[in-house]
């Protein structure tokens, strides 16, 4: 057995904190003792900011000095902070990052793991379904791998709040290790029936070591304000009287582009952070500095991320469940000075909350439809030729193979590009649905418990600590006072303005459907000269400003408002379309053929300009909102127009035009109407709508 | 989990697989000599020296594993060390494995086919991966070899015994490639009934092809390799492969085979040489060719082509499981082949049939003890058994003369060029034991 080096585990931990007198935290040492020593299996609950990565840093470098070999890592989020990397540095522990976004990188990993230079690898469990990850990386670690560390371990449950399907590799993996490999599993946030659950997978000699939850530092405060007015003038006059800089959560990463605009507007140093940020890495630094007020993130903004002197979390939404909630909000408070942690609840929160659970799994009959296509094909499907088969969103395909291929005895499996049916039985399986089932009600469950801390006066962090089952004895009232809530009228009234100016780009779409349109024989590229320009919407369909008013225009009045004409207008006026249309033309339909272009001739008459009908709608066709991707869409636009010759007589014809329509789905009706306009000769086309069903 | 591996499975994996983890199927990187998974012989040196201090492997696997055992057996014990601390590639492999409905059964499991451990006994991998019904695999059956490129009526030969097979209840067992293998497979699953099918690669693969789905998903095929899932095609491990096919089947019949080399034919001349596993016919029907012109010199016998389900299943109650264990005498006689048109070796009488049967069915050694007739030359014994002479010294003279059986007429010069060989009474007094095929004729 492989001695345990005391005095050398205290020599790194001040090596890596810099404190030359620092001792080890209660818990710490025999964490690290287990896993070198034993060769063990350990599972840490412990608050973020503890120093959970003191222990397997330290455990690493100690088993790599007896001769075993690295550690493995793996964590849903990998953004390692700059604090945690330098403290690995300073006890020279070799760290390398394995993630999507660095693919140019993996070269140089792979090579430092040939030579046996990496201690510890750092992957996102995702990375494991990664044919090329597996063959070029890990294949060369997987052999020597001495220590498995498992971050943010719950997700491994499936009766966690946190079940992330990619952990269910991980949960294989870790059920099926043999003795002799050491495992580190480490969360803030386990229940105890995520506990137990963790304690099954793990095995019966699972050693755990658990700590308190509360942050005393913390002034935790709920706000209801349904309307989205409110809160980004609340959060207008607020945030500046805050103390240091801050996280403001979104639920949607177009709600944190939109609150950051308002913020920016009022002059507030605020950004946006979420997964399609290009430049996170630096937004995330230029917040560790201070030198924004505030990021305005999504959940993209990770629960590695550690700032210790965070002044305040303000969720702008209420998330969907209590436990991220303390999450998200325990990035403050960490330090010694007090800060805030305040919950916004909007009226769009429930329903934001319902669309993700809904979303999570996928339904019986998609599931039957995606086997039923796989079962069929003679050799396998890639996913363009399931999206050609079955009429479900790309995104739900996807989410379905997904989640079916991470069951253990899978129904499919990918090989290659493609997707196969695999041989195991599927449909005397209940125990998926059940587990769908389950997970759904828990979700549900969460949301009620959500909705209950919304509606605390007090008691905020007791209330926090009991839903997680934290074995805190005592928890100290809020640091500071609570904040106003109240707002200025004039405040409002400029949200409100801001809200009704949401121009949307409508982006050009530049390449035909995969297979192409058969009826108009075109595939592939759509050359340049024959794409439509960047367009413009007046909102989304369900932004509760515009989508509104188009709801009622269409489907009650049969006629839209003329606030709409109004606000196209002044949408036409910032937009500054280049080069300017002369004149106008629009989308034509059988289901309601006057709607859009009385829209047309209204919008005309307001700007001056002539319209002309240029395209006739032929046979009958699907609501274009009942096709569900991108390929059956596009197919359902084949043939579905025809041109109207005579418009080619009209002597702005060639000019560039205004091309109207109500609701933007997929892009494909603008497209084959740009295509068939700009190929008999029509000058540039600008698509305009009153809203858009994607968000962007 | 579906199945969980025994800690004595786990350590067997962990010293012998190579637990590619990795769809390329090359050697895994990272498995450098000094982690390179146990050879058969290796394990098996282990596995004598723990099996001596009463121990299982996973006694490998404790915190204080006894690390002077591998010194013992003459393993560098940090290799064993190495192999041992592969934990997170076995974890990592088995998931993998089990994502595509692959099970792994080890010799330490008590499912592992019975017919192999009897058969094959210590020279039995270590390690099978398969796919579908593991029961098949104790239920014996007919094993249909043949080369890869076939003519199209031996293919609808091989399809046609396939059908017969599955109507008479009798599984096939085969290599599952391209050619004879798959036609009487196929033969056998389209007509419902049940086949075996034995892989040397890509056993990851081919559970995802829509022929084989069907049958494995009703329980009536499984596909078994002894080589990792992910790995690729490789000659040797094809060679391995067809021992496992005779060894899980009841009697064997070749469908065409080159002449003196390729797998097929090395495959029969082992059984009808050293192995013995199972009886061996070749096909007697149709186009004749020159490999089973051999094999027949060899002694494997003409297929007696059984058309319905009852004279197949005659054919088979011939050839049970345990057919070296029973008298040769009681067992009933295969029906011999006619010499009505078609056959194909209208040469042979059917005494001769009768005689090959019989030889078949017993042992390399009782077969040279019956063959020996007075004082003979090395050469002539070859000749009269049909086999090569240093076939005939290592299989034959070599374990006769140890045993006594057999004697030299020139003791002081072993390797004289007139050495001839002779019963001895130890020899004569075997060959009247009771359970030695010895046909009454060559008694006289």
């Amino acid at each position: 057995m492989p001695r345990y080096d005391r005095s050398r585990a205290l020599e790194l931990l001040r090596i890596g904190t810099g404190l030359p007198d620092t001792k080890f935290r209660p818990h710490q040492e025999e964490a690290i003792r287990h896993v070198v020593e034993r060769r063990g299996r350990l599972l840490l609950v412990q608050k973020t900011g503890w120093g959970k990565s003191f222990v397997y840093f330290i455990a690493t470098k100690l088993l790599r000095e007896i001769g075993r070999g690295p550690a493995l890592l793996f964590s849903p989020l990998l953004s390692l902070m700059r604090n945690q990397i330098a403290a690995a540095e300073r006890m020279s522990v070799r760290a390398a990052r394995i993630t999507s976004d660095n693919v140019e990188r993996w070269d140089a990993v792979e090579e430092k793991i040939r030579r046996d230079e990496v201690d510890i690898l750092l992957v996102a469990p995702e990375r494991l379904a990664n044919e090329r990850f597996v063959d070029r990386v890990e294949s060369r670690i997987a052999h020597r791998v001495a220590l498995l560390v498992v971050d943010e371990a719950h997700c491994i449950s499936d009766w966690g709040h946190d079940f992330r399907p990619d952990y269910r590799r991980i949960r294989a993996i870790a059920g099926g290790l043999p003795r002799g490999t050491a495992v580190l599993a480490t969360t803030a946030t386990a229940n105890g029936r995520v506990m137990n659950d963790l304690a099954k997978t793990l095995g019966p000699r699972l050693k755990v070591k658990r700590g308190p939850l509360a942050r005393p530092s913390l002034a935790l405060q709920t706000i209801r304000m349904p309307a989205a007015t409110d809160r980004l003038a609340w959060l207008a006059e607020t945030v500046p009287k805050l103390r240091g800089s801050g996280i403001i959560y979104t639920l949607t990463v177009r709600d944190s582009e939109l609150v950051a605009d308002w913020l920016r507007q009022r002059g507030l140093d605020v950004r946006a952070y979420h997964a399609r940020s290009p430049d996170r890495k630096e937004l995330e630094e230029a917040l560790l500095d201070n030198e924004v007020k505030g990021l305005v993130a999504t959940t993209a903004l990770g629960m590695g991320f550690d700032k210790p002197d965070l002044g305040f979390v303000i969720h702008y939404q209420a998330p969907c469940s209590v436990v991220h909630y303390y999450q998200q909000v325990g990035r403050a408070g960490r330090g010694e000075g007090a800060a805030y942690g305040i919950l916004l609840n909007g009226r769009e929160d429930e329903d934001i909350c319902d669309h993700f659970i809904r979303g999570a799994f996928p339904t019986r009959k998609e599931v039957s439809q995606v086997l039923g296509s796989l079962e069929s094909a003679e050799a396998g499907l890639s996913l363009p030729q399931l999206a050609a088969r079955v009429n479900m969103r790309r995104g739900r395909i996807e989410k379905a193979l997904k989640l079916l291929s991470l069951e253990p005895q899978a129904p499919v499996a990918k090989e290659g590009s493609r997707w196969h049916r695999t041989p195991s039985v599927w449909e005397s399986r209940p125990r998926f649905w059940e587990r769908v089932e389950r997970l759904t009600d828990l979700r549900t469950k969460e949301k009620r418990q959500m909705q209950e801390y919304v509606a605390l006066g007090s008691g905020h962090m007791e209330f926090l600590v009991r839903a997680l089952d934290g074995p805190d004895w005592e928890i100290a009232p809020p640091p500071l006072d609570p904040l106003s809530v109240d707002t200025s009228r004039r405040t409002r009234i400029e949200a409100a303005r801001f809200l009704r100016r949401l121009d949307l780009p409508i982006p050009p779409r530049k390449k035909w459907p995969d297979y192409g349109l058969p009826k108009y024989d075109v595939r592939g590229r759509i050359p340049e000269e024959m794409q439509a320009q960047e367009g413009r919407a007046l909102g989304m369909w369900e932004d509760g400003v515009w989508g509104d008013l188009v709801r009622k225009g269409k489907y009650e009045d049969q006629q839209f408002d003329d606030e709409l004409v109004e606000a196209c207008k002044s949408m036409i006026g910032r937009w500054e379309p280049d080069p300017a249309p002369r004149w106008v033309t629009c989308i034509p339909s059988r289901r309601h053929p006057d709607l859009v272009p009385a829209l047309a001739r209204r919008l005309c008459d307001t700007l001056g300009f002539q319209f002309r009908d240029s395209l006739l709608a032929v046979g009958s066709r699907e609501e274009q909102k009942r096709m569900r991707n991108a390929i059956q869409k596009a197919r359902n636009v084949d043939g579905a127009f025809s041109f109207r010759s005579e418009v080619t007589r009209y002597p702005l014809f060639s000019q560039p035009v205004l091309l109207v329509d109500d609701i933007v789905d997929s892009g494909w009706t603008l497209t084959v109407a740009a295509w068939l306009l700009r190929s008999r000769g029509c000058g540039e086309v600008h698509p305009l709508a009153l809203c858009t069903l994607s968000r962007g | 989990m579906t199945h969980e591996l025994t800690p004595d499975s786990q350590a067997i994996l962990l010293l012998t697989a190579p637990l590619l983890v990795g769809g390329g199927g090359e050697r895994p990187a990272g498995l450098e000599v000094k982690r390179k998974p146990l050879t058969l012989r290796e394990y098996n040196s282990l596995a004598a020296e723990l099996q001596q201090r009463g121990l299982a492997p996973a006694a490998l696997l404790n915190d204080r594993f006894p690390i002077d055992i591998a010194r013992c057996s003459r393993l560098d014990p940090r290799r064993i060390d190495r192999l041992l601390g592969r934990g997170y590639a076995l974890a990592r492999a088995l998931e993998r494995w089990e994502k595509r409905g692959i099970w792994v059964l080890t010799r330490a499991d008590a499912q592992y086919p019975r017919l192999l451990r009897e058969r094959m006994g210590r020279n039995r991998p270590p390690v099978l991966y398969g796919c579908g019904n593991r029961a098949l695999l104790d239920r014996g059956g007919l094993a249909v070899v043949g080369s890869r490129a076939v003519a199209d009526d031996v293919a609808v030969f091989a399809e046609e015994v396939g059908a017969l097979c599955a109507s008479s209840g009798v599984p096939i067992v085969s290599g599952g490639a391209k050619g004879v293998d798959q036609a009487a497979m196929r033969g056998a699953t389209d007509a419902g009934g049940c086949a075996v099918g034995i892989l040397a690669n890509n056993l990851a693969r081919a559970v995802l092809v829509r022929a084989n789905r069907d049958a494995i998903m009703q329980g009536r095929l499984v596909l078994v390799s002894p080589y990792d899932p992910a790995a690729r095609f490789f000659v040797g491990h094809a060679m391995a492969r067809n021992r496992l096919i005779y060894g899980l089947a009841d009697s064997a019949l070749v469908v065409n085979s080159d002449l003196g080399r390729g797998g097929t034919w090395t495959g029969a001349m082992e059984q009808l040489g050293k192995l013995n596993y199972v009886p061996v016919n070749v096909r007697n029907r149709g186009r004749t060719s020159q490999g089973l012109v051999g094999l027949m010199e060899h002694g494997a016998k003409p297929w007696p082509d059984p058309r319905t389900p009852d004279e197949l299943r005659r054919v088979m109650a011939g050839h049970p499981h345990d057919h070296r264990q029973r008298s040769g005498g009681r067992r009933p006689a295969a029906e011999p082949a006619t010499d009505s048109q078609g056959n194909l070796f209208p040469g042979r009488g059917a005494s001769g049939h009768v005689a090959a049967a019989r030889e078949s069915v017993a042992t390399p050694t009782d077969r040279l003890l019956i063959a020996l007739k007075g004082e003979m030359s090395r050469d002539e014994i070859a000749e009269s058994l049909g086999l090569s002479k240093s076939h005939v010294q290592r299989a034959y003279l070599r374990p006769c003369l140890e045993r006594g059986w057999v004697a030299r007429t020139i003791p002081d010069k072993p390797s004289s060029v007139n050495q001839r060989f002779f019963l001895t009474d130890r020899g004569r007094d075997h060959l009247r034991a009771p359970g030695v095929h010895e046909p009454a004729d060559t008694r006289q």
